[in-house]
């Protein structure tokens, strides 16, 4: 298997055949692996100065010292054409163009460098000797400059032994400068990706100084926070978030009452960003704080306030708070009602929550009623092709499918994808989510190429944007497992379900009060693993292990996971046991024994109760069926389905309806299953 | 001895360093004497000396540079002025091992190469040096001056019985240090490629040595360096091949 990280350092040195030849020499010596190697070079640039390392073919020459000669010759020619080379590893090395560059100019800033930028033609011609240099390429596309990447690492490690406050600042200020009172609801379009980069080049672990920060410029505060909301948006969280962390510690440097009201911002912005990541614990409590300092400085009717109430509303949501949400929601509907002016981007934007919260309580029509409204709002203040207009558009298409009507979902997701690729770029993770979803859609159409194809695109993009043990990533994983399985593809599936399950149980491992959402998709991941895998018995059995285990462990905070238990019991052919589970599925209700933990007849789209009947496939990963639609089944009115010859295990109705209500079984039945399949392992 | 230099000017050779320093008569009659002419072509091969040569398999990619290379030098054309190409590009782009590689591809085209350092002026008298030895056959190299070897070494390139030639003057990253045209001979039957990081300074066709396009080429450079094995698969994966 060719190791991933090997690619990424390909990328990272960027086709330089030196880099790359002494770095492969180095990794030959050494034990260090491809995904060390990276860390190491990215912390201190060629590993050790000290001892650089030669390649056998060279003499003298190192990666090191490539372009130090360069550089010399350079001092010695045009020393304002060395000097801003310096100046250039502060920025990105992508894209660099002049009224970038321009834009940070202040009465304070070094005197070659106000007079190189005086006007382009000057600066022009500097940048042309870095170019005779081959130091700087020319990009024609974008009319601006780029520096190759190992150049630009060699530029700040070599060139900035010691980072100049000057430099950095001047850099900042640019970028401030650039982004400028820009309505921060457009910093999430592509337009802004330009600025993005060089936003994120701020926080290199280089520039995290403590003594960079001792002198302070008076708006800094007020630039960080438009600098962190553009990386928010953008999805650059880390770099949003060391920003926010360090702001947040240097206004608390003075006391409340003389911090400027921005600063009330910071911790807002923080924890929406928490949000956004899926940290909810963290979310929680910065917005809960955000919440008491707005209502103590600003009162309790204040627009920022009521924000503040929708802001926990949205995470209470994530949650699974659905009720506490929805009393947030009202909290600040209310409020904005009552306010003296007119607010009409607040209400907008909660009634779109609202929707989703209705979507995902079961409540069709008000959700749908509040999207609607929400679009409306939206197409009205900023318009059809707006990222959140699409956003509506989008939730609207979850809507849709939810009531499992696929072609209007489709036509949903289609629109807001089209919009989003346009404004915001195939990478950005709004984009994602919704080629994500679209995927789905195709998938539950049978359209399964075009699935494959939408949720790989989502993967590929999540994985760089959020990292590999995101939530959002390895929802696509399991969705991709899933399309996998009904195209047949079971080392395929068996393969994503595998990363999924070791990715839930990380995530549920390393929180002290596990999310609900995480427990079921671990028990969905290993029933799933389970029923597709028809060769590696004791993958098989390792799974079975660990979905009881988890049964036993959660089912009392999380009981639908006892339907995966039973699912998984009938693909490995257990079907006693399968039986003892449903029952206790089907009694677990208040009122006796009723339903299958809302198990639905994939056929008629019924959910199934025990005098309905359920026959549940033992081989496909989930085809359910009531007793009238699996009379049917054989004789090909659903064959759609595609899996008539299959074997199917029929739920015993008699038998449930025997134990009448409610038992106290449950723990030992469950020890003893644990015990037996502990035993049966050899 | 002092009417020879007029005498070598008349004779159409036109050394300015050489007779303005004043010394080349004295050895005036050796050019004249390097022995019996022998009757076929003196050809030397690939002569890389100190070059910094890498194991053939380790060169990737680069197919358009080189196709590139052929056109502006055209070696399979029996030509009568000089081909210069000038490979640009910043340090460790790949510029020294592009040139030979394509000295190695195109080697039967040329009955001579020689690769020469020219990092500096001393550098390249080294090498012109050691072409001195492997082609001049001359018992008394090792007396002469830098000045004279360079001569000598160029009326032998100038010689039709030494067939086609290909000169690469490594390296030459301070043209303000010195002039590498003084370093080239005036012969038509040979080609000159210059590497250099100051293109813009060096008179020739340029061509412009760009990062490895593919990330395959890249990741065939960890491979044979590293000699590690799980860097490529042998089939793209899945992923690879749909995106």
């Amino acid at each position: 298997m060719p190791d991933p990280d090997a690619r990424l350092l390909a990328e990272r040195l960027k086709g330089l055949p030196l880099a790359l030849a002494t770095a492969g020499a180095l990794l030959r010596k050494s034990t260090l692996s491809f995904q060390r190697y990276l860390q190491e070079y990215d912390r201190k640039w060629n590993l050790d100065p000290r001892r650089p390392l030669q390649l056998q073919e060279y003499q003298d020459r190192t990666l090191y010292n490539t372009w130090n000669l360069s550089y010399t010759k350079l001092t010695s020619e045009d020393p304002e054409a060395a000097q801003l080379l310096s100046l250039l590893a502060y920025f990105d090395n992508q894209d660099i163009w002049y009224e970038l560059l321009r834009a940070g100019v202040t009465k304070v800033s070094p005197l070659w460098l106000q007079n190189l930028l005086t006007d382009q033609m000057s600066f022009e011609s500097v940048m042309r000797t870095l170019v005779d240099y081959c130091l700087v390429e020319v990009q024609d596309k974008t009319r601006s400059y780029s520096i190759h990447s190992c150049v630009h690492d060699w530029a700040l490690a070599e060139l900035n032994k010691t980072v100049d406050p000057q430099f950095y600042w001047y850099a900042f200020q640019c970028v401030a400068a650039t982004i400028g009172d820009t309505d921060s609801r457009h910093l999430e379009q592509l337009s802004y990706a330009r600025i993005t980069r060089h936003a994120a080049r701020l926080v290199h672990h280089r520039f995290n100084d403590d003594s960079l920060f001792d002198d302070l410029m008076p708006d800094y505060i007020v630039q960080a926070i438009s600098i962190a909301v553009l990386l928010g948006h953008q999805v650059q969280f880390v770099a949003a978030e060391q920003i926010y962390l360090r702001t947040l510690a240097e206004s608390e440097k003075v006391p409340a009452s003389s911090r400027p009201v921005p600063a009330l911002e910071i911790g807002r912005n923080l924890g929406n960003l928490y949000r956004k990541q899926g940290k909810l614990e963290k979310a929680e409590q910065l917005l809960m704080r955000a919440l008491a300092e707005c209502e103590a400085v600003l009162g309790p009717e204040n627009i920022w306030t009521l924000w503040r109430l929708h802001d926990l509303g949205t995470t209470y949501c994530d949650q699974g708070r659905f009720m506490e949400a929805e009393h947030m929601y009202q909290r600040a509907l209310t409020g904005v009602a009552k306010a003296p002016k007119r607010y009409t981007s607040l209400p907008t934007s909660t009634r779109n929550e609202l929707g989703i919260l209705y979507r995902l309580q079961g409540r069709m029509a008000e959700s749908k009623q509040m999207l609607l409204s929400a679009l409306s709002g939206y197409e009205k203040q900023l318009g059809s092709q707006h990222t959140l207009t699409l956003n509506v558009v989008n939730n609207l298409g979850d809507l849709y499918c939810a009531e499992k009507r696929l072609d209007e979902a489709e036509e949903m997701y289609v629109r807001a994808l089209v919009g989003k690729e346009n404004l915001l770029g195939a990478d950005h993770t709004s984009t994602l989510y919704t080629s994500h979803h679209l995927g789905n859609v195709y998938c539950r159409q049978g359209k399964l190429q075009k699935g494959e194809q939408a949720l790989l695109q989502a993967l590929i993009g999540y994985e760089k944007a959020l990292g590999l043990d995101h939530d959002s990533t390895l929802w696509v994983v399991q969705d991709l497992g899933y399309l996998y399985a009904h195209m047949k593809e079971w080392q395929l599936a068996d393969e994503m379900y595998l990363r999924a399950i070791s990715g839930f149980q990380t995530a549920l491992d390393s929180s002290k009060s596990p999310r609900r959402s995480a427990i079921s998709c671990l028990a969905m991941n290993l029933s799933r693993g389970t029923k597709i895998n028809k060769i590696d018995v004791s993958v098989v059995r390792l799974h079975t292990m660990r979905l009881i285990e988890l049964v036993k462990k959660w089912s009392r905070l999380e009981p639908a996971i006892v339907v995966w238990l039973a699912q998984a019991l009938v693909g490995i052919g257990d079907y006693e046991n399968a039986q003892v589970a449903f029952q206790h599925i089907a009694r677990n209700t208040e009122n006796g024994p009723s339903e299958f933990g809302g198990t639905e007849c994939d056929s008629c789209n019924r959910r199934v109760t025990v005098s309905m009947g359920l026959h549940v496939c033992a081989e496909c990963v989930e085809c359910d069926l009531c007793d009238s639609c699996f009379s049917h089944y054989h004789e090909g009115c659903v064959a759609s389905l595609g899996c008539c010859s299959h074997k199917f295990f029929h739920v015993d109705k008699a038998r449930i309806l025997e134990l009448g209500s409610r038992g106290d079984d449950f723990d030992a039945w469950i020890e003893r299953l644990l015990n037996q399949y502990a035993t049966s392992r050899r | 001895m002092a009417p020879a230099a007029p005498l070598l000017t008349q004779q159409g050779h036109n050394f300015p360093s050489v007779t303005a320093q004043g010394h080349a008569h004295v050895h005036l009659g050796d050019i004249y004497n390097l022995g019996p002419e022998p009757d076929g072509i003196k050809a030397q091969g690939l002569c890389f000396g100190f070059a910094p040569l890498i194991d053939h398999r380790s060169f990737v990619g680069r197919h358009s540079d080189l196709d590139a290379m052929m056109q502006i030098l055209r070696p399979y054309q029996a030509s009568v002025e000089q081909q210069r190409l000038v490979l640009g590009g910043m340090g460790g782009i790949g510029k020294t091992q592009l040139a030979i590689a394509y000295a190695r591809r195109q080697q039967h085209n040329y009955d001579s190469v020689f690769w020469l350092n020219a990092t500096s002026k001393s550098t390249l008298h080294v090498g012109f040096r050691s072409i001195a030895r492997t082609a001049l056959e001359a018992r008394n190299v090792e007396q002469l001056d830098d000045e004279q070897i360079l001569a000598r070494v160029h009326v032998w390139l100038s010689n039709a019985r030494s067939g086609r030639w290909l000169l690469i003057f490594d390296n030459y990253d301070d043209p303000d240090q010195f002039d590498i045209q003084e370093f080239y001979p005036n012969s038509g039957r040979g080609s000159v490629i210059v590497t250099t990081r100051l293109p813009d300074m060096v008179n020739g066709q340029q061509l412009r040595v760009r990062p490895l396009s593919t990330i395959d080429d890249s990741l065939n450079i960890l491979q044979t360096r590293s000699c590690r094995h799980n860097i490529k698969d042998g089939e793209p994966n899945r992923l690879q091949y749909i995106v």
